[in-house]
């Protein structure tokens, strides 16, 4: 999902929270003594409130966060490498490359005590094809039958070797609950299988989650995870400095060094979660037609520096439309677009600009971590090899109409949380396949192959293949990715769960 | 006094449609909520477009609107479907408690400030006291905010830093929403009383031998604060707004907060509602002042 967390940052208000920062060793006050490990209560602090626990009325970041408390999937991708881990389903598979069938865990108890059953599957796939937001990941399933109680069969339009990835967003509501409480009623008053239980909500101002009693999985610590919306960065960083909560989503980047100062407190980086993409305008009547150019824009960036400056390590440079972890990746590839201004000069040269090029690149600010200082370093580099660039600043709705009308040289994509390598293409493609800003046979192909390849060794094959075709004719530019900075006490026995993926929305503690 | 009133609520129609007109216009104007909310296929947009009516001519979007809220209707939230209305007053008590808690620390510091600034009129204290009025007047609120947390909840640790969980948690938001309206309070009240003071009624109470205390307390003040009395209720408006970045900076779970949200995701409903709510409340609030006015001074009622 494109996420739509805007990050404000201004300085006075940085060196001001430097101050709340380095303060706490003159207070007077000990809380050194109030460590959290073992209490029976963790609080954490997130960026916002959820509107609607229903997942298919609210599919924003935090919605999904709090949500994947509530609410189990059939699968879920976790650890550093994105393991399909079975949650509702046990096991599941394919009779034919159209058909999964799902394996239900028996004995699934509903936090009303009843049993989940393949009935509430099926439910919960019809909810989300109703969905005007969460109708795409299951855009190619064409029926959901019930074999038995414990059996569900999915059919799919094709192939769909994303579909398990896909359907880690899809949680299992309880058909009879939903439909007794009615949509808006189970929304603000819902029931799940998770292994967590909402407890008291005061909207925009705390949820509590319970632990349940009858998970699945057994029982989960903390017994009561307290969560608070506190959309201001510098007042989050205050309730962590104060012991007011444990754990704070989206440390400000500014603030970082100091909390890491801080004996009290550390941080705790989530890498590359927040992708970054810059399409390239490739058919409007620009010098930006031209591959060298578009070639010659991504050699002329280091990212090196911008990561490790701008960013001040927070984020991943990116050389190609996979990070390193990311299923795809290809390490040969990713050598292709490497700083390289000399050859960034030559390759103008080579295309008839031996005097440079102006282009115009739509910004909006507060849309990404850090996004004018980074375009801005951007610009001067680019300049370095006669590109001159201009940031035509634009509000966020207004970037988007344009470019999905193809109004646009260089534009901005994010694409958040996703980790199937077809979903993260499929979702920045799927603007340039309609709007044709940017077209590439082989790119096209070999998207439709890869979600059609089953086999997980042969699918990998075809992502770096794609991830090739990708850089040696781009129609992007690839910079960064960003990462995910959360706070906590040092006492505090949280850890973020995994580096992407439906497991970083959960916020179990150990 | 009641066919003053009646006049005054019928006159609340026109203008409660001019603000729906308004804000239904420009809410339109500033971006289109399928953009952020899908940014999948630009079928799924039109889909989206259509089934909440947002393609059709706005003429006909603003009488269908009208109609509705007629019906008391305001429409589902485009983003979690939920009713406008019921978010929006869900989330009105809680903005109403901090502006009158921040109304009332202004006027218990405000007007008195004023007063002695007026009666020591030239002295070190009324000089302190304006260069006081004016700082606080010239402090972003955002600033103030931060800089109370600082000192109160992180150094000192006498109050809570944010959320709203009994009284202790109102004090800080408050004081940063007051300092908006007190110096004006302050400045009003001083050069108000100068003003009256210079009045034929006050040379009288005075050349009847009254005593000081008397003719300020008495028959100045009153006379001194119907400007006062004006000014604090055109000035809630601007409190309410000034309480959308207070909410932010304290968590505090208002209209504020979520009304900033809102905006930024184009969800057209809970825009138009949570702002025609304010409206009314600030001309209620307006309406409440001028028959305070007509109780501080008697010749107004007068045609």
């Amino acid at each position: 999902m494109a996420h739509s967390f805007v990050h404000l940052h201004r300085s006075p208000r940085a060196a001001l929270m430097g101050l709340i920062v380095f303060a706490l060793p003159l207070t007077v006050v000990d809380i050194s003594a109030q460590g959290t490990t073992g209490e029976a209560e963790r609080k954490v602090a997130l960026t916002a409130d959820v509107g609607s626990m229903d997942p298919y009325r609210d599919n924003s970041v935090v919605g999904l966060e709090i949500q994947g408390h509530v609410f189990d999937p059939l699968v879920d991708f976790r650890g550093p490498d994105f393991t399909p881990t079975p949650l509702v389903a046990e096991r599941w598979e394919n009779p034919d490359p159209t058909t999964w069938r799902f394996f239900l865990r028996k004995g699934i108890k509903f936090h009303d005590g009843k049993e989940l059953t393949a009935e509430d599957v099926k439910f919960s796939f019809e909810l989300a094809q109703a969905s005007p937001t969460a109708k795409a990941k299951v855009a190619n399933v064409t029926d959901v039958g019930v074999v038995d109680r414990h059996t569900v069969e999915v059919k799919t339009s094709g192939p769909a070797a994303s579909l398990l990835a896909n359907l880690t967003f899809i949680y299992i509501l309880p058909k009879a609950d939903y439909q007794a409480k009615g949509a808006e009623a189970f929304g603000q008053k819902p029931i799940g299988s998770g292994a967590y239980r909402v407890e008291r909500w005061d909207k925009g101002q705390r949820i509590v989650l319970a632990a349940f009693d009858r998970y699945w999985g057994g029982k989960k610590a903390p017994a009561r995870i307290l969560i608070r919306p506190i959309a201001e960065g510098s007042t989050r960083l205050a309730e962590l400095v104060t012991g007011g909560v444990d754990v704070i989503q989206d440390v400000p980047v500014e603030n970082v060094k100091q909390v890491r100062e801080n004996k009290e407190l550390a941080v705790v980086q989530a890498k590359g979660i927040r992708q970054i993409f810059f399409p390239i305008n490739a058919r409007a009547d620009t010098p930006l037609k031209d591959k060298r150019v578009r070639l010659a824009i991504n050699l002329a960036i280091d990212r090196d520096t911008i990561v490790r400056d701008v960013l001040q390590g927070f984020g991943e440079a990116r050389t190609g439309p996979f990070g390193s972890r990311q299923f795809g990746f290809n390490p040969e590839a990713a050598k292709l677009l490497a700083y390289n201004p000399d050859r960034a000069k030559a390759l103008l040269t080579e295309a008839g600009h031996p005097n440079g090029i102006d282009v115009t690149w739509n910004l909006c600010r507060g849309c990404w971590l850090k996004d004018t200082e980074i375009l801005e370093t951007v610009a001067s580099q680019l300049k370095a090899v006669g590109i001159r660039v201009k940031i035509n600043l634009l509000e966020v709705n207004q970037l988007l109409a344009n470019q999905n009308i193809g109004n646009f040289q260089i534009g901005m994509i994010r694409w958040s949380r996703q980790y199937d390598s077809d979903t993260i293409i499929a979702g920045i493609q799927a603007q340039s396949t309609t709007q044709k800003w940017y077209a590439n046979e082989e790119v096209d192909k070999l998207i439709v192959k890869g979600r059609e390849t089953l086999d997980r060794t042969a699918r990998e094959k075809v992502y770096q293949e794609l991830y090739k075709a990708m850089v040696e004719d781009p129609g992007y530019v690839f910079l960064h990715a960003q990462d995910s900075v959360w706070g906590k006490r040092a006492t505090s026995d949280w850890s973020f769960n995994a580096f992407v993926g439906n497991a970083s929305m959960t916020l179990f503690f150990k | 006094m009641l066919p003053y009133l009646g006049r005054r609520l019928l006159q609340l129609v026109p203008t409660l449609l001019g603000v729906t007109l308004v804000v239904f216009l420009l809410v339109r104007v500033s971006g289109d909520p399928t953009q952020l909310l899908l940014p999948a296929t630009p079928e799924d947009r039109q889909l989206f477009r259509s089934q909440h009516g947002l393609d059709r001519p706005i003429p006909i979007q603003y009488a269908e609107y009208v109609g509705n809220l007629l019906r008391g209707d305001l429409g589902r939230s485009l983003v979690d479907d939920r009713s406008a209305l019921d978010v929006v007053l869900q989330r009105l008590p809680a903005t109403v408690e901090l502006t009158l808690a921040a109304i009332f620390i202004a006027v218990l510091v405000g007007i008195p400030v004023g007063i002695v600034s007026a009666v020591r009129r030239g002295s070190v204290l009324d000089r302190l006291a304006m260069l006081g009025a004016l700082t606080g007047q010239s402090m972003a609120t955002f600033w103030v905010g931060i800089l109370l947390i600082l000192i109160f909840a992180v150094q000192l640790r006498w109050l809570p830093v944010s959320g709203r969980d009994g009284p202790a948690h109102v004090v800080l938001p408050a004081v940063t929403l007051s300092l908006y309206l007190m110096p004006l309070l302050a400045r009003m009240t001083r050069s108000s009383m100068l003003e009256v003071w210079r009045q034929d009624f006050v040379r009288t109470a005075r050349a009847k031998g009254l005593r000081e205390r008397t003719v300020i307390l008495r028959h100045s003040l009153r006379a001194a604060l119907i400007p006062v009395v004006t000014v604090l209720g055109l000035q809630f408006g601007g409190a309410l707004a000034g309480a959308i970045v207070t909410e932010s900076v304290f968590a505090w779970p208002g209209v504020g907060t979520f009304v900033l949200d809102a905006i930024y995701k184009r969800d057209y409903p809970v825009v138009q509602a949570a702002v025609l709510v304010v409206a009314t409340v600030y001309i209620l609030t307006n309406l409440l002042v001028d028959l305070l006015y007509v109780a501080l001074d008697p010749r107004i009622r007068e045609p």
